[in-house]
Order: C-alpha cells, then structure tokens, then sequence
C-alpha cells in the first residue's frame, strides 16, 4: 500500500510534467465536429516534438558539461615548468606528485599527474567537485524558482485529505521531487562526462545517474523543507516576492554552473585551488569521487558514504518536516493588503491634486509593477540579469571598457535587453490581463485603443536600458561622437516600434484565457518577434546610413502592418470561432513588395548562373516575370480569401483618371529633369552615373520596361497595397508620404529624390481617383520623359 | 431596447445557439432561463459583443451589438457568471478604475466607487486585494462595476449565483430598486424563485432554441394551466429531450 500511495503520487506527477511539457509545443485545436470539448485535443505531434525538445536539453547540458571538463584540464591539469627547475615544481603541486615521466609539451608546459586512483589531476578534481556543489546549488535553486512555489493553491492540503498517512506521503513527495525536479537533468550529464573521462564507457550513464540521485534527493528533501516552511509561516504575496529574487539568484547560479563550458577565465576555475580537502567529504565531492575514481574499491566507498550521507539528510528532513506539520497543514493567511480601511478614508478626503500624466490604464499598469515583485522582476529585471550575468561571468566586465572602441556592441546589447524586456512585457499585454480581460471588455473603449496605451508605456519604460548604457558610454568616453549619435538615433527609435511589434504580434500569440500559464503564449509568435529583432540589428552594425533607413522604415512599416492586422483580429480575441473577414491591409502590400524583390533576384541569378551578361533585356524580363507573378499571386490570394478593398484599375472614370496621371506624371517628370541637371554639375554621384547598367543598345527594352511594365507591376504594389493599406488607418499626409519613401528606399539611391516626388504625385492621384490607371499613366509619362532625355543625352 | 432577431451562433459543427428572435421592452426586468450550457452565456456574450453571431443580430437601443460594440457598452452594465479580477489590486481600485475607464474623473469614480461599496455592504473589504474576495463578494464587486456608470441597460450573469441567502436577498432589492429606476435588466438564471420574484418576462432557451417566452402568467396558462413557474420550466426543457431521446433510440 506505502509503496502503491508513492507509485501513484509519482505517477501523476509525471504525467502533469510531461502534460505541461507536451502542451507548449501543441497546436490548439478549434472544437471538434458536432460536440464541445472541454479540454483541446492532443496533437500526435506533441510527442515528437516534445521528445526532440528535450533530447536537444540533454545533448546542450552534456556539451556543456564536456566543455566544462575541457577548460577545468586545460587551465588546471598542466603547470608550467620553469626550465631546469624541478624542485620548485614539486612545492607548488605537493599534493599531486608530477609524474617524472610526463613529456614535457612545448618545452615549458607539463601535464600533472593524476591524483592517486584517479586518472584526474587534483587541481581538476577540487574544480569538479566545486562544480558538482554549484550544479546542486543550482538545481535547489531553480526547484524553488518554479511557478509551484506562488500557486495560492498548494496541493499538500489537497494531498493530506488522502487516505496515506503523513510520513508516507512525506516520503513520496521527497522521492517523486527527486525523480520529477530539475535536480537529475542538471546533475546528470556532467557526472557522466566524469565517470566517461574516467574510463567507464558503457557503464558512465548509470554510474553519472547512481550519483546524481543521492544529490537529487538532498536537494528535493531541502526543497520540501524550504517550501513547507514558507508556506506556513510567509504570506503569499511575501513568497512571490521571495520567489521572483530565488528566479534572479537561480540565473546567476546557473550561468556560474555554465560558465567554465565557456572560458577558461570562469570564476569557478579560478576559485579551484582554495577549495578545501574537505569538501571531499561532503555529497557533492563524494559524487565526484565516485564516478571520477580509477579503482573500483576506493569508487564504491565513496558511493556508500555518499549514500549514506544522502539517506541521514532524508531521514532527518523528513522527522524535521514532521515537526514543521504538526499542527497541521495549513498555509499561511490570504493575500494580505495591510492597510486599515481608516487610513484610506481620511486619505481619500485629501484634494486631488495635480493633472494626471498617465492614462488610467497605464496607472494600473504601473501600480501593479510596483506591488507584484514577481512582474517587476519577470519583466523587467530579468532581462539585465540574463543579459548582464553572461557578459559579466563571460567576459568578466570588460564590456564596458570596449564601450569606447566599438559602440555598436554597446548598442546592440542596450538594443537586445529591451527587445528581451519588451518580449516579457508588451508581447503578454495581453495576457496580462488574465482572467480579468472582461472588465476591459465591458467598457466602452476600443481594444486597440488600451493596447496602444500600454505598447506606448512599455516602450517609453524598456528605452531606459539604452539610454542608460548610452548615457554611460557618452561619460566613460568622455564625449558624444557622431557615431555613436547616430547609433542611439537607430536604437532610440528602434524600441517604440518593437514594442508596436511586440504587443501586436502578442494578440496573435496569446491566449489570455487558457487555464494553464504555459499555453498562455504560442512559441511560433515569440520566435518570430525574435526573428525580426534580431533584423533590426543589422541596423546597428549597417555601414551606410542608407541602409540603416532603409532598414528602419521598412522596420516601422512591418511594425504597423503588424498593428493594423491585429487591430482587425481584436474584436474576434475572444471568439474561439470567428475570425475577421479578409481584407487588404499594408501587410499585403509588404508581401507583395519582399515578393517582386526576391523574384527579380531568382531570375537574374539564373542568368548569371548560366554564363549570361545582366543587360537590360536580362532585367526587363526578370522584372516582367516578378512583377507578372506578383500581380496574378496576390489577385489569386485576393480572389480566393474574397477579400475587401482589392485595388481596381479600371472603373468608371477611366479618362479622367488617365488625364490626372498623364499631368502629374509631367509634373513629376519636370521635377526629375531639374534634378538631373543640378546633379549633373556635381560629383556626388560621378560613380553611379558611370556603372550604369543600360547603354543605347537597350533601346527599346528600356523602352517597353519603362514605360509600360513598371507603371503596372510598381503601382499595383506600392499604390494599390502599401499606399491603400496605410491609407486604411492612416491620415492622408502620414500615407503618401510613407508610401513614397519605400518606393524611393527600393531605387537605387541616385534616384531616390525624384522618385519620391513621383510617389507623392502618384499616391495623391489615386487617392483622388480611387483608380490604379491613374497613377499607372503618371508613372508611364515619368519614365517615358527621364529614358527619353537620358537617350537624347547619351546621343546616337 | 434589446433586440434579437435570428441571432444564432455555431462553434464548428455544434450550434450553441440557434435562430434567437424577441425582444426586451424599455424598463423590463427580462429572465433568460436554462438549465446549464443551454446557451445562456453564449447569448449575453453575444449581446456584450465578445462573441460574433453566426447569423442574424442583436442590437441594444438602436445598436448593432457587434459593429457598434464601443457605443453599445456605453450603455449597459455587465456581470459575468464568473467575475474575475486583476491580482494585487484593491477592490476599490478596480471599481475606481472602471469609473475612469468610462470616462468619469478621478475624483466622481472615487466617490461612486466608495458609494457603491457601501450600497453594496462591501466597505469593511474595500481596501482588500479583490482575489481574496470570496465568491459571493466578488460577484457583488462585479456587479458594482457594471452599475458604476449608471447604464440604462444591466445584462446580468446568473446574478445571485454564489451568494448566501442575505446577499440574495440585498442584490434582489438592489435590482428591483435599479427596475423601478427605469433601468431595462436582462438576466441569465436558473433559480426560479428569483425569476419568479424579479422578472416581469420569461424567456426559456434549451439546447440553444428558445422554447418558450411571455410573461410568468401567460405561460403559465399556456404551458402547464394553473402550475408553477417550476412545472413550466420541466415541462418546456423536458418535451425537447424527449423527442431528442426518441429520435435518437430511431
């Protein structure tokens, strides 16, 4: 029965792990066929997926811990030998005698010995046992990290109404937290790169995992003891404060447990030498021993101590915890929000004062940052604390003296850590709100209008950290440089609109109302808020400023792409079946555009790939056939999804149309005649001028590209989409003019100018004549007078 | 001031609600009775616009309920059946942050929400963390929120769900009082004493179909002559599930 009570306790323990696990890597499924379901469906995928997750976990750790055992012999397994002087070798290694016959590599450096039955040296043992304490340290530490620890329920008063008595289920909570916890996952795999470098092949996997289940079992009966006595005694709001400093501590932990892995100037090798002969005697250098040891003898005493040690703490915690329960299990009193109702009153009388900077949401929001130490800490310390504890226990703080030479690094570092913070915050803006999100719903406000609010307040919030470490670069270096001035323009702007990327692609990748936390956010969404971080950061290191504007505004353009499709989602969020109907929106047009660009390159590389020249009859037809697919793709798209807004050609008022383009097109063309002459007595653009792809030879290719592919495929674009879509919820001037700069981004920089005036001129005909054969005539009568003056001046 | 017309509502294949049509009159207290999952939440939903309709519409004073969704909320007070709130917030908070949400100053919110709290014998908890409210406080802080502005329409969730029988007593004065006001009330329940006590018309929906609507005494007449609001309720839920029973032994 005791044993059946613990199989069974263990039994769901794991199966609600690995529920858990399966669950974030699942699709939700919409309701099945004629029947609700209460829970979603599992997907067969889940398995797979989940399996190769977590093999990938397994196979990182055993790297690390292999890489680990690497640097701790390289820096600690060799001395180096002062030439002829034996004696003084001798004093400094009195506790690992040199082997005298030890080659020595590359005249000066020696390999030491091995310790007596070991095939380590001591200086490498002593460092791995120090890393055996931090793994286990670590493995304490993020057992109490976990989300277990704040849950208001706490399922031992739940278990304690079973039929199993006390000492039982004690019991089966300390072996089911040994077997279930992160304790084996970060123990295992480098006592089984020991016991492998020791010489037991087949057998290191049992032996690593022999070793690390004492550990385990110490660090789940602390655990227990820690957490029950946190329960009983500590409010719950007191222990999610407590548990979001355990999360920090747990991080810097960890990454200290990695850090040798990385680089042979880890702290951990550092701290090697001093570790005492004792620690040898407790668990964690025990387990070292045993796995690390060369002769069976000496390895199996060390496993029996190591056993024993291991049993007595179990034994002791369990009678200790015993005692903590003997008044019974209860925790500690509800949320408690220690302030007497007559403070408050008297403090209400008190005049309002003041006008208010913040919407009352973005009060809330801050209110809530204020008192729930846990958001604070997950969104916005967390991410100085991973990004910080890598460059400090990496690079061991000498970032900050690199600041001067290269600010870029500095730049993207300010750069990613708001990007991280902006993943914790404004990506979960919505699910944030939880449960709650009815009361938002049941006032008489747009969604899009409280989102705006709160992507504005978590912007303004996470553009702290590059100011700061700007404002720090500007001190350290002694002075602003353009450089670094014009990085902090890039990141500067950089983080409003990934927090409009952030929060518009959370509405996708957010499920406020899923009952477990971790199906609250869709992986697929996070990676690619990542993704498209990580684009941005191309900006910082662009060579050019061209680039980085171009990079910039087509970022700024996807961020409202991305805003006005959730926009349209928003008012279908909480509506598992429904979904908006389909309509052209800036999206589109960014598609199409990403589309015509990538096509162009495919067929001119297959020319270049087949030996050919790219003349201007190679580019006429990579350009027809780009634009030609483009144009039918997205017709097809639109045609198939039926969606609203399809930009028309034609319609009534065709010579109307036709006539406001051909004079706009003029005007615009005059322009571009006036700045060709300016620029010609310049040198600005000497070299452009002289690699100019065409020569006359092209003619009439030139010709029929000009004049009557590119008006089509380009206005359909970049009118018809990009300008309609931003027009959708945009002002006229903001439109146009956006519209024109990603026409102009996507010419060649000398002829940017003009063709922005010609995107200008276009996107207002069309606005006037809701008509593509507007702008599309404009556009023919602009490339019509430009190649004309360019034959006229290249003469006969 | 509400009306439905055919509105209906399929997840899939399972139809939770189905060609829905009548309406509530200016100043009526209307029941919408059920037993569980029948479609009553889906409706109300539907009516707050958090659902869109399959088919056909509901509109509130004129307005569409999913294309006018903003004006529509300007109007009514609404309840869920299972009201949850922001952790780590005080119950005044939330009531005071509704207020300014709906556009009232800081300093009228402060004074409703106090006010309210009291009406509704919530003022010793005020300056509680609201998810340590019980189930029954919560449902009343809930219900504050939906009277804070003062809308002329209340759309109320199972009301009384959870309450002990003093707070059901307190709440059902409380709408009676907002009734007399003026105010149009649509509630969801299914506890028939409170229907029979608060509503001045019935409607019963099962298996998302509307079986049966009227005033108390017309259907009383027509469904079972001379029976109780019970009878009446057993009888209109019950000759679908037979005829679904049989047609599904056939």
């Amino acid at each position: 029965m005791p044993l059946r009570a613990t199989r069974l306790l263990i039994g769901l323990r794991l199966r609600r792990a690995l529920n858990r696990f399966t669950a974030a890597f699942q699709r939700r499924h919409r309701a099945a066929a004629g029947q609700r379901t209460a829970t979603p469906g599992k997907a067969k995928l889940g398995w797979l997926i989940g399996g190769l997750v977590a093999l990938a976990m397994v196979f990182s750790y055993t790297n690390f811990a292999y890489l680990a055992l690497v640097n701790f012999k390289r820096a600690l397994g060799f001395i180096q030998m002062p030439v002829q002087a034996p004696a003084a070798q001798k004093k400094i290694t009195a506790a690992a005698p040199t082997n005298p016959q030890a080659a020595p590599q590359q005249g000066r450096w020696v390999r030491l010995a091995p310790a007596p039955g070991f095939t380590l040296s001591a200086g490498v043992l002593q460092a791995a046992a120090l890393e055996m304490s931090i793994l286990l340290a670590a493995a304490l530490m993020l057992s109490l990290a976990g989300i277990e620890l704040v849950r208001p329920e706490w399922d031992m008063e739940w278990l304690a109404t079973l039929p199993v008595g006390m000492s039982m289920l004690l019991a089966a909570r300390i072996v089911e937290r040994t077997v279930v916890g992160p304790g084996l996952i970060v123990l295992v795999p480098f006592l089984t790169v020991l016991a492998w470098d020791a010489g037991h092949h087949v057998g290191a996997l049992p032996l690593g995992l022999a070793a690390a289940l004492p550990l385990a079992a110490i660090a789940a009966t602390v655990r227990t003891i820690i957490d029950t006595g946190l329960r009983l005694s500590v409010s719950p709001a007191q222990l999610r404060n407590l548990n979001a400093l355990v999360s920090i501590a747990s991080i810097v932990i960890l990454y200290l447990a990695i850090s040798p892995g990385t680089s042979t100037g880890s702290y951990v090798i550092a701290w090697a030498t001093s570790v005492p002969a004792w620690m040898f005697w407790l668990p964690p250098g025990l387990a070292t021993a045993a796995v690390a040891g060369a002769e069976p003898a000496s390895a199996v005493i060390a496993f029996l101590e190591l056993a024993a040690e291991a049993t007595v703490c179990v034994v002791l915690g369990a009678a200790f915890l015993r005692r903590q329960l003997r008044f019974g299990v209860v925790a500690a009193g509800a949320r408690e929000s220690s302030r007497s109702v007559a403070a408050t009153r008297s403090r209400m009388l008190a005049p309002e004062t003041g006008r208010r900077l913040l919407s009352p949401i973005q009060a809330r929001e801050l209110r809530l940052l204020a008192r729930d130490r846990n958001y604070l800490v997950q969104t916005l310390v967390l991410p100085v604390v991973i990004v910080g504890a890598q460059v400090l226990i990496n690079a061991r703080g000498n970032l900050f003296g690199a600041a001067g030479d290269s600010p870029e690094h500095l730049a993207a570092l300010g750069f990613g850590i708001a990007a991280y913070a902006l993943m914790l915050s404004a990506f979960q803006t919505l699910n944030s709100e939880g449960n709650a999100l009815w009361i938002l719903v049941s006032l008489p406000r747009p969604l899009e209008s409280i989102l705006r609010q709160k992507a504005l307040l978590w912007g303004a919030v996470c553009l702290v950290y590059p100011a700061a470490l700007f404002a720090f670069a500007a001190v350290v270096s002694g002075g602003v440089s353009l450089n670094l001035l014009g990085l902090a323009v890039v990141v500067l702007l950089g983080v409003p609109i990934y927090a409009v990327i952030a929060t518009s692609l959370g509405v996708f990748g957010s499920d406020p109302l899923a009952q477990e936390v971790q199906r609250r956010v869709r992986p697929s969404y996070v990676y690619l808020y990542m993704l498209l971080a990580s684009v941005y950061v191309y900006a910082i290191y662009a060579s050019s400023i061209w680039q980085r504007a171009a990079l910039m505004v087509l970022t700024a353009l996807l961020g409202f792409a991305l805003w006005q499709k959730a926009r349209d989602h928003l008012p279908y969020l909480l509506d598992p079946s429904a979904s908006p109907p389909a309509r052209v929106s800036l999206s589109d047009g960014l598609i199409a555009a990403l589309m015509f660009f990538v096509l162009q390159a495919l067929v001119s590389l297959g020319y270049v790939l087949n030996g050919q020249k790219v003349t201007g009859s190679v580019l006429l037809v990579a350009f027809v056939i780009a634009g030609g697919a483009t144009f039918l793709l997205m017709q097809f798209a639109f045609a198939r999804l039926k969606s609203e807004g399809v930009p028309a050609i034609l319609g009534t008022g065709n010579a109307r149309a036709a006539a406001w383009g051909i004079g706009g097109g003029a005007v615009a063309a005059l322009g571009a005649l006036i700045y060709v002459r300016l620029i010609a007595n310049t040198s600005l653009f000497e070299n452009a001028r002289e690699s100019a792809l065409f020569g006359p030879q092209d003619g009439v290719w030139l010709v029929a590209l000009a004049v009557v592919a590119a008006p089509i495929f380009e206005e359909f674009i970049f009118r018809g989409l990009i300008f309609g879509g931003l027009r959708r919820t945009l002002g006229l001037a903001v439109s146009v003019l956006a519209s024109a700069a990603i026409f102009a981004l996507v010419h060649p920089p000398i002829a940017a100018i003009p063709v922005f005036g010609l995107g200008i001129v276009a996107a207002l005909i069309y606005a006037r004549t809701r008509l593509l054969i507007g702008p599309m005539a404009a556009h023919a009568v602009y490339n019509a007078v430009v190649v004309g003056y360019q034959f006229l001046s290249w003469g006969p | 001031m509400i009306e439905l017309d055919g509105l209906g509502k399929r997840y899939g294949e399972f139809v939770a609600v189905r060609d829905l049509t009548f309406s509530v009159a200016s100043g009526e207290v209307f029941g919408f009775l059920g037993p569980n999952g029948a479609g009553k939440t889906t409706t109300i939903r539907m009516l707050m616009g958090i659902l869109v309709p399959s088919s056909g519409w509901a509109a509130i004073d004129g307005l569409d309920c999913n294309l006018a969704r903003v004006e529509v909320k300007r109007r009514v007070g609404y309840l869920p059946d299972a009201p949850m709130f922001y952790d780590f917030l005080r119950g005044r908070e939330i009531l005071e942050f509704v207020g300014e949400m709906h556009g009232q100053t800081r300093k009228d919110a402060r004074a409703n929400a106090v006010r309210l709290l009291d009406e509704l014998g919530l003022a010793d908890a005020a300056e509680e963390y609201a998810v340590n409210y019980s189930m029954g406080m919560k449902k009343k802080l809930g219900l504050a929120c939906a009277l804070i502005h003062d809308p002329s329409v209340l759309i109320l969730d199972e009301p009384t769900n959870g309450l002990d029988p003093r707070a059901a007593h307190e709440v059902q004065h409380l709408l009676l009082g907002s009734a007399a006001r003026g105010k149009t009330i649509f509630l969801s329940t299914h506890l028939l004493d409170m229907a029979e006590r608060l509503c001045t018309r019935l409607g019963i929906i099962h298996k998302g179909e509307l079986v049966a609507v009227g005033a108390l005494d017309a259907l009383r007449r027509e469904v079972v002559p001379g029976g109780s609001l019970e009878e009446v309720f057993l009888r209109a839920t019950q000759a679908e599930e037979g005829a679904d029973m049989s047609g599904g032994a056939a």
